[in-house]
């Protein structure tokens, strides 16, 4: 097969070799370093998944409690970290935000040069920089970091400081593992182009943060845990996840980029929410009830989505459920994903190749300099087209020639002011979202901006409507 | 999974369309928001070619001035970030760690960087700012503060150095911020797109790209390249130096490109940038140009059927040290001028967003099954 000429996702291209996970999304099977995801969540703890994703292999009990002693003795922050967490609770900072700052400074009190040490440095402050960021946003001071718990137990002790509860901690440590390595996910990946220049692990694992805070992987628990509390109280609960469908333009919980069955993760929180958490059952029976229905009208509503529920929708209650504020789940996944982040991290450092795509120039060719006195005004600009050719003419006109592209210039029009991405969308008649996006982007920049405030018509685009479209076909339209 | 081709380093795989910059490496030439990149460097202030990049067009006169007002607002950092890098220096941290610590912790005070063009209006503002407070302290010496009159790349040099700059040595770090602030998708600028294809935060894309940038096969070696100048001049010998060095089967530093086959378009910029800011005579610039003639020369002698010329890093090095940045912030100067192709690759990158999502080949085990702890 000749590769794509042209891959803005990246879906069909092996970017890596791994022996850390293998996904298969149509089967919808997960191995981590050739265990099954729900045999290794049933049998092993946070630090043996770490140990295994570091090392290739199962320790040996002695060789796991140095690893567990080597991890708990790195817990601690300097201050300078301590007191970033304090300036981002006290700025009301998103806690992914405080995490990615702390993990930057982290550098400040690494001794070692060794990317596996500071692979394991970075897992260890991780939990640290959270809870420590959420205490001092609930105006409580930290909870010093305990050597004598487990990588989980004292992330629990550090947000609450009482004694963590046998069943949430079990419950949160089956989370940890069940998340902690996920094949080229965005992050990963991001850590991986990271360190391909030979860069260190703690400006990869920033990175990771960085590109995990994005709505796209992490932004739907709110709302998630809204659904579900709204399916359990309301009698029909088809009626209210229709609202949330028609609502948005993305079902929170749905549309897994991978996988095209269920997500073989999915069933093993389903159990430890089962059995570790207070009504588990109960709680599961609505997120089956969520997932069903929903995809039920999925499918009736947008015949051709493939949208499978996210993980996300299974994490919600459980590690509510274990006692994780809502403000931290995403966080919390972060802290668990940072074992794989820094697992890939290393891996690639070990293959030593940098990352290095190409681009596709669609730029303007060879302008010409204009002193700055000598350049026209705002809007001129928005007619002008590379080079004199009138094929750049006819162009424009094939633009102009489609009449879903005309609904828009004129639901704009009509707007008069910037208006938001959905409230655009609802006044035209294109009902898939991938169609609407696209004579969007055909409509942008030359007549259709993208501002701050929303979409608005350029000079260009207000000129096209006023004398393009006249009253008489408006009146057609209507 | 099948139906996927491994391609390691995603070489020759086209991943974005841009209208930044286009870069043919057969002709040697370079284009940057449509300008070939001596006629950019040498005309645009610093500030006119970021509104290039952010806005594709060039500014009027009254948008200029507004739009350097803006980023002259946007360059003070707050107190937690100078604690940061007051310890950063203390414990000599390198200057790229306190950047990208610098950058990740300025953005928990920088208000609303939801705004995706202010955050990046606000990330070209206070990189200089960054890395001038830390080599301040560097120096035992109190951070010199922004100011407002200044542009940006004379301020940086005032913050650095605590003296008004020349209008030569000005122009010359313009042109050089100019000359190297965008170039394709290179490691870190793909960074940046990775990280905002999540929807994720501009400053996020900085933080990254810096932690990017700082590795030795991407941020190159500028630093290394005026130490061996100094030597050379030193030795009174470039051929000698270059002979010696060649016969112990070494590389020499400053010459060649991964993605220009004939010579880097930006090394003759800054090529002519340096000799018109070296005074005639200048006994130093003398020696760097006698050493690339003398090295080109006995390259080609050794490789006959590889032209090795100079590139980038060399005239970099030559260029930065006389308008009197420390080797040291070699690596940070250049992370403040391509902070500006970063921002405009990550505004470009939602502007038409796909997530970043490729996969991996797996060549691992396939079917363990479980041994439990005491029987390992």
């Amino acid at each position: 097969m000749t590769p794509p000429a042209f891959d803005p996702a990246l879906s069909s291209v092996a970017a890596a070799r791994t022996t850390l996970s293998d996904l298969d999304g149509e089967r919808g099977e997960l191995v981590v370093v050739g265990y099954p995801i729900e045999e290794l969540a049933a049998n092993a703890g946070y630090e043996e998944a770490l140990f295994l994703l570091f090392e290739d292999r199962l320790p040996t009990d002695e060789e796991l409690d140095a690893f567990r002693g080597d991890l708990a003795a790195r817990r601690d922050i300097d201050d300078s970290v301590r007191s970033l967490c304090r300036t981002a609770a006290d700025g009301d900072a998103a806690p992914m935000d405080a995490l990615e700052a702390g993990l930057a400074a982290t550098g400040l009190a690494l001794e070692t040069a060794d990317p596996a040490e500071t692979a394991r440095h970075v897992v260890a402050v991780a939990p640290t920089i959270v809870a420590t960021y959420w205490r001092y946003r609930q105006g409580k001071q930290p909870a010093p970091p305990r050597e004598d718990l487990g990588h989980v137990a004292n992330y629990l002790w550090m947000l609450t400081r009482a004694e963590p509860d046998e069943d949430a901690v079990r419950g949160l440590e089956t989370f940890f593992v069940t998340v902690a390595e996920h094949g080229l996910n965005t992050p990963t990946f991001a850590a991986r182009t990271v360190v391909s220049t030979e860069s260190d692990l703690v400006s990869a694992a920033t990175a990771a943060v960085g590109t995990l805070k994005g709505d796209r992987h992490s932004g739907d628990f709110a709302a998630i845990l809204d659904i579900l509390r709204t399916v359990e109280e309301a009698d029909d609960p088809d009626a209210c996840l229709r609202e949330y469908l028609t609502e948005g333009e993305r079902f929170p919980g749905f549309g897994h980029p991978v996988y095209r069955t269920r997500d073989p993760r999915a069933a093993v929180l389903a159990t430890a929410t089962e059995r570790y958490v207070e009504a588990g059952t109960d709680r599961t029976a609505t997120v089956r009830t969520v997932e069903d229905a929903a995809t039920d009208l999925l499918r009736a509503e947008r015949p051709d989505s493939t949208a499978r529920p996210t993980l996300e929708l299974y994490i919600a209650p459980l590690l509510s459920g274990v006692g994780i504020p809502r403000d931290l789940f995403a966080a919390t996944f972060a802290v668990a994903r940072m074992g794989g982040i820094v697992a890939h991290a290393l891996e690639q450092l070990d293959s030593g190749r940098l990352v290095r795509p190409s681009a596709r120039y669609v730029g303007s060719q060879a302008d010409s300099w204009l002193p700055v006195d000598e350049r026209a005004a705002v809007g001129d600009e928005l007619f002008r087209q590379p080079g004199d050719s009138l094929e750049a003419v006819s162009e424009t006109l094939a633009t102009l020639s489609e009449p879903s592209r005309l609904e828009m210039l004129l639901a704009l029009f009509d707007a008069d002011a910037p208006v938001a991405y959905s409230t655009l969308r609802a006044a035209t008649s294109i009902e898939d979202k991938g169609r609407f996006n696209y004579h969007l982007r055909q409509l942008q920049d030359y007549f259709v901006a993208d501002r701050e405030d929303g979409y608005a018509l350029t000079d260009a685009g207000r000129r096209v409507v006023e004398t393009v479209v006249t009253d008489d076909q408006l009146l057609d339209v209507e | 999974m099948s139906g996927t081709e491994l391609h390691r380093g995603l070489d020759g795989i086209t991943v974005a369309e841009t209208r930044l910059s286009d870069i043919d490496g057969e002709a040697g030439t370079l284009h940057i928001g449509g300008f070939p990149v001596d006629e950019l460097a040498t005309s645009a202030t610093f500030e006119e070619t970021v509104f290039l990049l952010f806005e594709d067009r060039l500014p009027s006169a009254d948008e200029l001035d507004a739009f350097r007002a803006d980023l002259a607002a946007r360059r003070e950092i707050g107190e937690d970030v100078h604690a940061i890098l007051r310890q950063a220096a203390s414990e000599e941290v390198p200057a790229m760690d306190a950047l990208r610590m610098g950058v990740a912790a300025a953005s928990l005070d920088a208000g609303d960087t939801e705004r995706p063009r202010e955050a990046a209006r606000r990330v070209v503002a206070v990189f200089p700012t960054i890395v001038a407070a830390y080599w301040r302290y560097r120096q035992n010496e109190e951070p010199v503060a922004p100011r407002e009159d200044l542009r940006h790349a004379a301020n940086y040099l005032w913050m650095v150095s605590g003296t008004e700059p020349t209008d030569a040595a000005v122009r010359g770090v313009e042109t050089y911020l100019n000359t190297v602030v965008d170039h394709g998708l290179n490691a870190s600028t793909f960074t940046a797109r990775t990280v905002v294809s999540t929807e994720s935060d501009l400053v996020s894309a900085a933080t990254a790209a810096v932690g990017t940038l700082k590795g030795p096969l991407h941020g190159g070696a500028p630093g290394p390249v005026l130490e061996m100048l100094e030597a050379v001049h030193e030795s009174g010998d470039p051929e000698e130096f270059v002979r010696e060095r060649l016969d112990a089967g070494e590389r020499l530093m400053g010459f060649g490109h991964r993605v220009y086959s004939v010579r880097d378009p930006r090394a003759a910029v800054l090529a002519t940038a340096a000799e018109q800011f070296y005074d005639d005579g200048d006994d130093f610039f003398e020696t760097v140009r006698r050493f690339e003639e003398v090295a080109v020369d006995l390259l080609s002698e050794h490789k006959p059927d590889h032209r090795l010329d100079t590139n980038v890093e060399f005239y970099t090095a030559a260029l930065l040290s006389g308008v009197g940045i420390p080797k040291e912030l070699f690596t940070p100067t250049f992370a403040i001028a391509r902070s500006a192709g970063w921002m405009a690759h990550a505004l470009e990158q939602r502007s038409d967003n796909r997530l970043v999502r490729p996969v991996s080949r797996y060549v691992g085990e396939t079917d363990c099954s479980w041994t439990p702890l005491s029987e390992r």
